[in-house]
């Protein structure tokens, strides 16, 4: 079971400050789709009115058919993973219990495979969870998030503290379990680099509101690096969206985004240029970048 | 589609069991305390307030404390396992309800069975401020004055707990000072408070104080919900 999402124009205030403003978009049902803005960019407001922490300001916020918000179904079949180490330190009580208590608020609990997920986190049960390290709360609440198998899981930057082995597990748990048990993940994260392959879509907000969605293979067709001599390249690249140049002695070599039509790359052949693909890493750095940086 | 899990009666069910693990434990620890004191403060030219006397004030504070925690500890934690505000705040009613009956049961129960032990014990233990043991009436309107009261206590600590999550500490300390109003209101109609500015002053006849008790907690039910329905959830 898994919740399509559809939100149109919701805002999010805080005082006198817009954290999320008109944002529209649809996230498809059954996908994992990869969050990504720079931090204050308003990932976590809009994960916040996702998982009905907190109303829309203005807009319509529709899940699985219903509004989320003091709904008691899709409240129950939301499960939202984020920071919670400072919270962890007043759980006192074990790791295995605390995990099989989870299965008494999550109808699709499996208990199996959290035991499981546990012994390939390292996670000792009988230790208190307030006593785990930083990387071990963080797998312990990636646990909880994938053995709920709820129909909307949200990870927020859940990786906090994880070493690089560890994350690496985490996001093959993933895949592995959504293969079997699909269901609709957000996955919202600043590590683009080592993420992108996890995402079927990608929503990118930027400022408040949505910079780009597209699925993973449509962002990642959209973006060149094209390298050449520097009038060449210029010349080529005038008509362009330039989101980075370099230069080198004569040479020079840019990212660009959009779509490049057969007729352009051929030109581009024809004038000696090399054109490469962009990964979703530089994408996001670039597109992302303000202009003082 | 799967049922609701945390509907506002299994809300009630956990939060009051957990609840009580911990009025268990605090009334163990009163209830100890209480044994020493009156082994050494009573005897045959001197006696000693009640096991309900005594722990009065202290009860109600417990029950204060417990209305604080209730937003940052347990709304927190339910709502984070997928509750709605008001199958919480339906939940927590009910269970606020059941503590104050038990907690109170508690207390009447252990100071009769004290009262019961005191001439084997040697101890000489008295009715201060209320008498709940001359007839069955007196005994009703005391119980349902210390009910009442646990409640009272419960629902202003709720709402302290709550103005302070939800609109920070301006007005946080505005809820403080209107529960000290709140608190002398109560103190006004119900006798058995601990905290009464007024009682030596004004008598109010039962018929009246009963039925205001009731609005005074239905109107802090009222504020409660109010304070809880839209909340956000800080993260």
């Amino acid at each position: 079971m898994s919740y399509a999402i559809e939100a149109k124009d919701v805002s999010v205030r805080y005082k006198n400050f817009t954290a999320i403003d008109q944002v529209s978009f649809q996230l498809e049902s059954g996908k994992i789709h990869g969050l990504l803005g720079r931090n204050g960019a308003g990932k976590t407001s809009l994960l916040s009115v996702l998982s009905a922490f907190r109303k829309t300001d203005t807009g319509n916020l529709i899940i699985d058919g219903e509004d989320p918000f003091e709904n008691p179904r899709i409240m129950q079949d939301t499960i939202f993973i984020f920071d919670q180490h400072k919270d962890l330190e007043y759980s006192y009580d074990k790791v295995g219990e605390t995990l099989k208590e989870m299965a008494y608020f999550r109808p699709n609990f499996d208990e199996t495979l959290a035991l499981q997920l546990a012994e390939k986190f390292k996670l000792p049960l009988n230790k208190k969870v307030n006593q785990l390290s930083k990387g071990k709360k963080s797998a312990f609440q990636a646990i909880i998030g994938l053995a709920s198998r709820a129909p909307l899981t949200i990870f927020d930057e859940a990786y906090l503290g994880m070493d690089a082995p560890t994350r690496e597990t985490f996001y093959n748990e993933i895949l592995n379990d959504q293969e079997k048990h699909p269901r609709t993940i957000i996955f919202s994260t600043h590590l683009v680099s080592e993420t992108d392959y996890l995402f079927d879509e990608v929503l990118m907000i930027h400022n408040g509101k949505v910079l780009l969605q597209d699925t993973n293979e449509q962002v990642i067709s959209k973006g060149f690096s094209i390298t050449g001599s520097l009038e060449q390249v210029d010349d080529f690249t005038k008509e362009l969206e330039v989101l980075n140049s370099q230069l080198l002695g004569g040479t020079k070599s840019v990212m660009v985004y959009g779509e490049l039509s057969e007729q352009q790359k051929n030109a581009a052949n024809q004038a000696g240029l090399d054109i490469g693909p962009l990964s979703l890493h530089d994408l996001f750095v670039h597109l992302t970048k303000e202009e003082k940086e | 589609m799967s049922a609701i899990i945390l509907s506002p009666a299994t809300m009630a069910r956990f939060l009051f069991m957990e609840q009580l693990k911990w009025t268990m434990w605090f009334l163990s620890f009163m209830f100890v305390i209480y044994i020493v004191v009156v082994s050494f403060a009573s005897g045959p030219h001197s006696s000693f307030i009640d096991l309900v006397n005594f722990s009065n004030g202290s009860s109600s504070i417990y029950m204060f404390v417990l209305g604080i925690l209730t937003t940052s500890s347990f709304f927190y934690y339910y709502m984070q396992q997928g509750i709605t505000r008001k199958n919480f705040f339906l939940g927590t009613m009910l269970s606020s309800v059941l503590l104050s009956i038990a907690i109170t049961i508690t207390l009447v129960v252990s100071g009769f069975i004290l009262q019961f032990i005191s001439g084997w014990a040697g101890w000489n233990i008295h009715t201060q401020e209320f008498d709940y043991t001359s007839s069955f009436s007196a005994f009703l309107y005391v119980f349902g004055s210390l009910v009442m009261l646990h409640l009272i206590y419960f629902l202003i600590g709720w709402m302290i707990g709550l103005t302070f999550y939800r609109s920070g500490w301006r007005y946080g300390l505005l809820s403080i000072a209107c529960s000290i109003l709140i608190i002398a209101i109560a103190g006004i109609f119900i006798e058995a408070t601990h905290f009464s500015f007024f009682t030596n002053i004004i008598t109010v006849p039962t018929f009246i104080a009963m039925p205001v008790s009731i609005v005074l907690i239905v109107l802090l039910l009222g504020v409660n919900y109010r304070l809880i329905k839209d909340i956000t959830i800080k993260i």
